[in-house]
């Protein structure tokens, strides 16, 4: 059983790939892979019950928690730092790496996400990305976040398949690749 | 000058998978489809958008007994960038 919640481990996995951010862009981060994760699979990543918060879709009670956990073991470090009048808090992974327990479309999700969003500033983010996706429309301030909405538009059996398309990447990675013109010459000879 | 085209097994299934749903009477023609939408990837993949986790993603149509199809696929680019591996291939939607 793994050391931390699911939800420390996804704050944790997103915090490696995009070091050095706020609360802000962390808690949108989780937010964004859910999202992803239920459009390509159907479920999500982290275990976090969205509401629209003042500053977008957040769930306080789960996230603080869940960054007291990593903090308390010693996963991660926060430090304040001043912005003007403000102070944020910077959050760093430590060298201590937790035992990860995602799938692979899991891990490809949140890493996607990470790097995708880690040049954009919080502001920047929550106004671009996060305010336009389609569960936050037409919300009220406390209204939960209908993440539902997003599970697989499409469960086509033919249709985009994560999963599939990363073992396809992992084989070409490996070299197992084929020319298409002999694929192709195949399917004439077998369909003409 | 056009790049070279591969493909992964798993795409090969793919593919084998949407030819076998369609009428066998429209297989042919399908086939033709597929290999014309390629080449002009091949020729130009800049045709490719960015979907899927970012991934270079082509859809493409072509018609089959007379009936529109509208078919994807993601790819990626050789290490020497010489050549399109095609890693997934799936329905993109009903025409």
């Amino acid at each position: 059983m793994p050391e931390l919640s699911r939800n420390a481990l996804v704050l944790r996995y997103l915090l490696e790939v995009a070091p050095s951010v706020g609360h802000t862009k962390l808690a949108k981060f989780a937010y964004l892979a859910d999202l992803e994760a239920r459009k390509y699979l159907a479920r999500p990543i982290s275990r976090f019950r969205y509401v629209r918060d003042q500053h977008g879709p957040f769930d306080a009670k789960a996230f603080f928690a869940a960054r007291d956990e990593l903090v308390r073991k010693g996963y991660m470090t926060e430090t304040p730092v001043e912005c003007g009048p403000y102070v944020e808090y910077q959050l760093q992974p430590t060298s201590r790496v937790p035992e990860y327990d995602f799938t692979v479309p899991e891990a490809e999700v949140l890493s996607y996400v990470a790097r995708t969003y880690l040049s954009k500033t919080a502001r920047d983010l929550c106004e671009e990305i996060v305010y336009q996706t389609p569960p936050m429309q037409n919300l009220k301030l406390g209204d939960e976040v209908p993440m539902d909405q997003m599970n697989g538009e499409s469960r086509d059996k033919l249709g985009f398949n994560l999963e599939r398309m990363l073992a396809g990447e992992a084989s070409a990675e490996a070299g197992r690749l084929r020319p298409m013109a002999e694929v192709v010459n195949e399917l004439r000879a077998r369909y003409h | 000058m056009s790049y070279e085209l591969d493909i992964t097994d798993e795409a090969v299934e793919d593919l084998e998978a949407l030819l076998e749903s369609l009428p066998s009477a429209r297989r042919a023609d399908a086939v033709e489809g597929v290999d014309t939408a390629l080449q002009k990837l091949a020729a130009n993949p800049l045709l490719a958008a960015r979907q899927h986790l970012g991934r270079p993603t082509y859809h493409f149509q072509f018609t089959a007994g007379g009936v529109g199809y509208h078919w994807g696929c993601t790819f990626r680019f050789s290490e020497d960038e010489k050549s399109i591996q095609i890693t997934h291939f799936y329905r993109a939607s009903a025409l």
